[in-house]
């Protein structure tokens, strides 16, 4: 029995149908499920949007059902950062997170602007217009990300439209949330901490030349654009000082912001 | 003092075999031995013709740490009388009963006074010192108990060590909950003294460093006066960049501490409370070499690794353009490395540890070596932790029976070939 | 005999032959995915439904597989299964998911799962086997339970994902609340290693038979 079950035809045999049962059992799961998980990561997306827009989504009050309600006020647009830095049509199917992987959809980063170590920056970025209850524009939630201690950190900052339509050293920021990152539990990863979140809001951007001001610091002597350091975690606060000089700088959203203020006036 | 003995020996029985209180027989024999030389002697011929037991040995240690903890009581102090008279800081005394034991000892906060700075740096220490002691003592005596062997002076340097390398301001039951960590896994999970392969003092040290860093890095923790920041040299450097380099430590400007070699040689800095004094550490080391107790071998080696690699990446540091690396750690020259952090507290009490150490003589220098090039690699590349000495003394812990198993193995290796050619 | 047979293959795993505590497998994981309770039960619950299915499925076929392609064979059965229940895990509990991120898809490397399907499934009946696969997952996710009661206990003052110490913290008005600081060791993987370690120490002194 055993040199039967050793012979080369037999082998074959068990490989090509255990390949076979297992493929049927594998791709079937994967696709009977896919509308479910893509359900599940473009929820998560948007209670993480309206997390960073001041707060909408509060984890105390709502749940997961909320968070298709609450989206109904956030307006979703693309924004050509390489080219006219104005919106453009939503492409289909556009995975921002894997844009930088694809070098038709990303530009490198020159090493000298690079402050926040993303090495690669799409051109085109889904940002966030959020309304308020009388539908006029409220805030716009941006996408950003940089380098921090171990890890980048992921995470959505929010801008107030009216204060930016009155200039851009009125414009002050409406909240900040970061989604995904790996530093150290109880210093860097303080960056979650509510509290400390909640000391950006109504800090100012801009000062009259849109050079970006806001920045997180060890000796707050300008407490209007300064968001106290995050303790013994040096690094992690420059790093995200650094997101914000990128990300709301010229290389960044610093032109888009720039026109849609005067689109506001 | 005759009647200390007679009572000792009355309460004998009680603690022999058969007593009542036969399961605390290690808690009395070690009291005994603290204090009367043990009676017994070796019956047969000996084959040990040396004084030296653990209970010297760690006398000796506890001896050279005493210029440590002189310093460490003055310098804590004087700090903090600095601090108060910084301006902007509105603190009059010392908080709660540390405030008002100066207060009654009338001794005030006078950075100029000798004795004001020890009292108000006593009042810090002591606290941390005794719950050390009780809790470690504790813990050892339990373990003696439940396994039926004798008390033995391994705690009485930890308990020294430990309130050494901690910032005035440690929480004590930060302090009880590091010891209890460091003695039971640093030493007793092995086995007990003499069986560890860490040391148990930075065992307990680096679960404080991981465990509660907020307590124990960052710039306010290490002068005792609340309201006031200041970074020790090494987390200035590391928070500063290229352009600024040195002058980070040496500049006194705006942001900048103003610490020139000297003071950091002479230990009046910010930093854990036995740590700063690099001259204090050198006349232990002296005490420590001359009686044979800590290895010489271990401390050079530190020292050629240490200052190596850090001599090298200064020379390069400085000749590349600035634009070319951004890491302002790069710039600090050997002789600074030896007189900021723990470097030199850590390569004279720390690596020299016979237990947790490498015990062959070749093995030493491997060890040494280790220990000194890791400190640097952590202090300059590691961008999270300013200091490296406590890690890379325990990774050097940790390689110790390695070096030492290499050095046997080739050692072996070469008398066989050295026979067989004979042969 | 059958009885007691079936008896021993499945509680034997839990706790004579404790897998993590006893044969020192498949530790990786423990520390990685225990700082919460949720993520926790369900890894506990993936690697018990992986065990139980790998071992009845190739129990199933062990008289059909050639010994020259065995290890390959129980990979891909393992894999497949990984691959299924993560799948689940992605589309049913989704947060859970994400702070489990790679390490469902470890439990391929799982050396209780390759242990259990080499060691035991290819020489029993799909019977024993799936009770054996369901003890040794029972068996890890015991020890896992216990790690991650500690961390999170400590770690983040919380007892079953229940809030009770509070936090000690500065609120943005600047007053202090909750007066438990936590242990920020508890919230890194090492402090795994001292658990399961001691919970190794605790378990010898009791049985000290099984050392």
């Amino acid at each position: 029995m055993p040199g039967q079950r050793d012979s080369i035809p037999h082998i074959l045999k068990v490989a090509v149908s255990l390949c076979l049962v297992c493929a049927l059992l594998v791709s079937a799961s994967a696709v009977l499920l896919r509308p479910t998980q893509t359900r599940n990561r473009d929820r998560e997306e948007k209670k993480n949007i309206l997390i960073a827009a001041d707060g909408i989504f509060d984890p105390k009050q709502h749940t997961n059902a909320d968070v298709a309600r609450l989206f109904e006020t956030v307006e979703v647009k693309m924004v050509d950062l390489a080219d006219s830095d104005w919106y453009v049509d939503l492409p289909d199917g556009y995975n921002q997170k894997n844009a930088t992987q694809k070098s038709d959809q990303s530009d490198p980063v020159p090493a000298e602007a690079d402050v926040a170590a993303i090495r690669k920056r799409e051109k085109l970025s889904y940002v966030y217009l959020v309304n308020d209850k009388d539908g006029r524009p409220d805030q716009v939630v941006l996408p950003i990300r940089g380098y921090g201690l171990w890890s980048t950190l992921y995470g959505f900052i929010s801008i107030d439209l009216q204060s930016l339509k009155q200039g851009p050293e009125q414009a002050t920021v409406r909240g900040l949330t970061y989604y995904q990152h790996a530093e150290t539990p109880g210093l860097g990863g303080e960056v979650d901490n509510p509290v400390w979140k909640s000391r950006w809001q109504g800090k100012h951007v801009f000062d009259e030349n849109w050079d970006v001001l806001v920045e997180v610091t060890k000796r707050i002597t300008e407490p209007e654009h300064q968001i106290d350091a995050l303790s013994g975690a040096t690094i992690t606060s420059d790093g995200v000082t650094n997101m914000m000089r990128y990300w709301l700088g010229p290389e960044g959203f610093g032109p888009y912001l720039k026109k849609l203020h005067e689109e506001l006036q | 003092m005759k009647f200390l003995r007679r009572f000792l020996d009355r309460i004998h029985p009680l603690f022999d075999e058969g007593g009542k209180l036969e399961k605390l027989y290690p808690l009395y024999e070690g009291v005994d031995s603290f204090l009367y030389t043990p009676g017994e002697v070796t019956g047969r011929a000996s084959h040990v013709r040396d004084g030296m037991d653990l209970k010297r040995m760690m006398t000796t240690v506890v001896v050279a740490l005493v210029p440590c903890i002189a310093m460490a009581l003055w310098n804590t102090g004087y700090q903090a009388n600095l601090a108060m008279q910084q301006p902007g800081i509105d603190v009059q005394a010392a908080e709660g009963c540390r405030g008002s034991v100066i207060g009654m000892l009338g001794s005030g906060y006078d950075p100029s006074s000798i004795l004001s700075c020890v009292i108000h740096g006593a009042v810090f220490f002591i606290p941390v010192f005794l719950v050390c002691n009780i809790v470690g003592l504790g813990i050892e005596i339990t373990f003696a108990c439940i396994r039926g062997h004798d008390v033995n002076e391994g705690f009485l340097v930890t308990g020294m060590l430990l309130p050494l390398t901690l910032p005035p301001t440690i929480p004590l039951w930060q302090v009880a909950v590091a010891t209890a960590f460091g003695v039971i896994i640093g030493k007793e999970v092995f086995g007990g003294t003499g069986k560890n392969f860490l040391n148990p003092a930075l065992t307990a040290r680096a679960f404080l460093y991981f465990a509660y860093p907020a307590e124990i890095v960052g710039e306010t923790v290490w002068t005792a006066v609340d309201g006031f920041s200041g970074a020790t040299p090494l987390g200035a450097l590391a928070a500063a960049n290229v352009e600024t380099g040195m002058t980070a430590i040496t500049g006194g400007g705006l942001g900048q501490l103003s610490v020139s070699w000297n003071q950091a040689f002479l230990g009046t800095m910010q930093g854990s409370m036995g740590e700063t004094s690099t001259l204090a550490c050198l006349i232990g080391a002296a005490i420590l070499i001359f009686t044979g107790v800590g290895s010489w071998r271990i401390m050079a080696g530190v020292l050629i690794g240490a200052m190596g690699l850090s001599g090298i990446m200064c020379g390069i540091a400085t000749g590349a353009d600035a634009g070319t690396f951004t890491n302002a750690m790069f710039l600090m020259p050997p002789q600074w490395h030896l007189v900021t952090g723990g470097l030199a507290f850590g390569l004279v009490f720390m690596a020299t540890d016979p237990v947790s150490a490498a015990m062959t003589q070749t093995g030493k220098w491997f060890y040494g070596g280790l220990i000194g090039v890791m400190t640097i690699l952590i202090r300059v590349v590691n961008p999270a932790f300013p200091e490296g000495v406590m890690l890379a003394i325990l990774f050097g812990n940790v390689f110790a029976p390695t070096i030492d198993y290499c050095v046997l193995a080739l050692n072996i290796r070469r008398r066989k070939a050295r026979n067989a050619r004979a042969a | 005999m059958a009885k007691s047979k079936a008896h021993d293959a499945f509680f034997s795993p839990i706790f004579k032959d404790n897998p993590i505590a006893v044969q020192v497998l498949g530790i990786c994981s423990a520390l990685a995915v225990t700082v919460k309770f949720e993520p926790t039960v369900v890894m506990c619950l993936a690697v018990i439904a992986v065990v139980a299915l790998s071992n009845a499925s190739i129990a199933l076929i062990r008289t059909q597989i050639p010994s020259s392609i065995r290890i390959i064979v129980q990979m891909t059965v393992i894999a497949s299964l990984v691959i299924i229940v993560d799948q689940f895990i992605q589309a049913f509990a989704f947060s859970v998911s994400q702070q489990l991120s790679v390490f469902v898809g470890l439990i391929i490397t799982n050396c209780i799962v390759m242990g259990r399907a080499e060691g035991f499934a290819m020489q029993n009946n799909v019977k024993l086997s799936f009770l054996d696969g369901l003890g040794n997952g029972i068996g890890y996710s015991l020890i896992l339970l216990i790690v991650v009661t500690v961390r999170e206990l400590f770690g983040s003052g919380k007892l079953f994902g229940m809030q009770v110490m509070e936090i000690a913290s500065i609120d943005a008005a600047g007053v202090a609340t909750g007066w438990y600081p936590r242990n920020g060791l508890m919230l890194l993987p090492p402090s795994a290693f001292f658990i399961i370690g001691l919970t190794i120490w605790a378990l010898r002194i009791w049985k000290p038979e099984e050392a």
